[in-house]
C-alpha cells in the first residue's frame, strides 16, 4: 500500500490526481449475460462433470482422500516391491504367451522380448528402477508442460 | 445454494469496477472481458463467503489483479516484444489534443478529457503501464510492484517514472495550467 506521491514530486502529484479522477470503465453489456450463460450451462451438469471446486464440500473431501491413498497405494506398490512386481508381471505374461500361441511369429518375438525384459530387470537392483522411474517421470511431464505451452500457444488469446 | 439471481445483481453491482481494473492494466477490451468473467465465475463459488461482506469488492479487486498479472506473466515474451516494438515510434507520435482548462479549478477532467486519458494510458509500453496503474489505481508501493511483477525495484521506479513523463508529453497543454 503506497502513501500516495510525494507532494515535492508535482508530476507525480498531477498523474495521480489525473488519474484518480478517471471514473470507472463501464463494463461491456455482454458480460453480465456471458456469466450467467456459463453458470446456467454449469448447473445442468452433473456434480462430476462440473469443476471440482463446485462440488459438495462432502465429495470434495472424499475426491481429496480417495487420490491421496491411491497416490500412496502407488508408491508404495511401486518402490520397495518394485522388482518382485515386475518380475513376477513378467513371468506370468510369459506363461499366459506360452499357453495361447500357436507358434506364432508375433507370439515368439513377443516372448523373446519380455525374457529379455525380464533379464534386464533381474540384473538391476533397486536404484537404477528408481533412477529409470525418475527419469520416466521427468521425461512424461516435460512432454506434458511442452504439449500445454503448444496448446497455450496456438488457442491462447492473441 | 446460491440464488443466481442474488448473484447477478452482485455482479452488476461490482462489474465496473473489476472491468476497469482489468482493463487498465490490459490495455485489451476483450482480453479484459475475459479476465472479468472468470473473475465472476470464481465469485460464484465463494459466494456464500462473499454476500454482504465488506471485503467482496476487496476480493474481487485482488481476484482480477493477480488474474491479470498472470495473463501477463503467461504471455510475456509476446507482449514484450509488441509493446518493445510499438515503443519504437512511440516518440513520433504527436501528442493527444488535450484542451488546456481556463481556470485551476477546472483541473477536474471533463468527459472528453477523461477519454483522452484513458487513451493515452492503452497507448503507454506494456512495463509502463501495468507499474503506472499498480502504482495509482492500486495504490501498491514500488516494492510490492517489483514484487509482483519479478523485476527489480530500480526497473519499477524507471518505468513508472516514464510513464508519467509520456502521459505529461501527451497531455501537455492540461499540465502547464496546473504548473507542474
Amino acid at each position: 500500500m503506497n502513501k500516495g506521491p510525494s507532494p515535492h514530486d508535482p508530476l507525480a502529484s498531477w498523474t495521480d490526481q489525473t488519474l484518480k479522477q478517471l471514473p470507472p470503465r463501464q463494463a461491456p453489456k455482454t458480460l453480465a449475460p456471458r456469466v450467467m450463460a456459463v453458470l446456467a450451462r454449469r448447473q445442468v451438469l452433473p456434480w462430476y462433470r462440473q469443476p471440482w471446486f463446485a462440488w459438495p464440500r462432502s465429495y470434495q473431501v472424499l475426491a481429496a482422500g480417495l487420490a491421496a491413498a491411491l497416490i500412496g497405494f502407488g508408491l508404495w506398490w511401486l518402490w520397495p516391491h518394485s522388482e518382485t512386481v515386475s518380475l513376477a508381471s513378467a513371468k506370468q505374461a510369459v506363461s499366459q504367451l506360452e499357453a495361447v500361441q500357436d507358434v506364432s511369429v508375433t507370439a515368439g518375438i513377443l516372448k523373446s522380448l519380455l525374457n529379455a525384459l525380464v533379464l534386464v530387470l533381474k540384473s538391476l537392483n533397486s536404484w537404477v528402477l528408481a533412477a529409470a522411474l525418475g527419469v520416466f517421470a521427468l521425461i512424461w511431464s516435460t512432454t506434458l508442460g511442452l504439449g500445454t505451452a503448444c496448446w497455450r500457444l496456438a488457442n491462447g488469446p492473441r | 445454494m446460491t440464488d443466481p439471481a442474488q448473484f447477478e445483481t452482485f455482479l452488476v453491482a461490482y462489474q465496473d469496477m473489476v472491468f476497469s481494473t482489468a482493463v487498465r492494466l490490459l490495455a485489451n477490451e476483450a482480453e479484459a472481458e475475459d479476465v472479468a468473467q472468470e473473475v465472476f465465475l470464481r465469485a460464484w463459488n465463494h459466494f456464500p463467503d462473499l454476500v454482504g461482506s465488506p471485503t467482496a469488492g476487496g476480493w474481487l479487486k485482488t481476484v482480477t489483479r493477480n488474474l491479470c498479472l498472470n495473463h501477463l506473466q503467461r504471455y510475456r515474451s509476446r507482449w514484450k516484444m509488441f509493446s518493445d516494438l510499438a515503443g519504437e515510434d512511440e516518440d513520433d507520435e504527436r501528442p493527444l489534443e488535450f484542451a488546456a482548462p481556463d481556470t485551476l479549478e477546472s483541473t477536474l477532467l471533463t468527459n472528453d478529457q477523461r477519454e483522452l486519458v484513458e487513451q493515452a494510458l492503452a497507448k503507454l509500453p506494456a512495463d509502463q503501464r501495468i507499474a503506472l496503474a499498480l502504482y495509482h489505481f492500486e495504490d501498491m508501493d514500488y516494492a510490492e510492484i517489483a514484487t509482483q511483477l519479478s523485476v527489480s525495484l530500480g526497473k519499477v521506479k524507471t518505468d513508472i517514472f516514464r510513464a508519467r513523463e509520456t502521459l505529461r508529453k501527451k497531455l501537455q497543454p492540461a499540465r502547464d495550467s496546473v504548473g507542474v
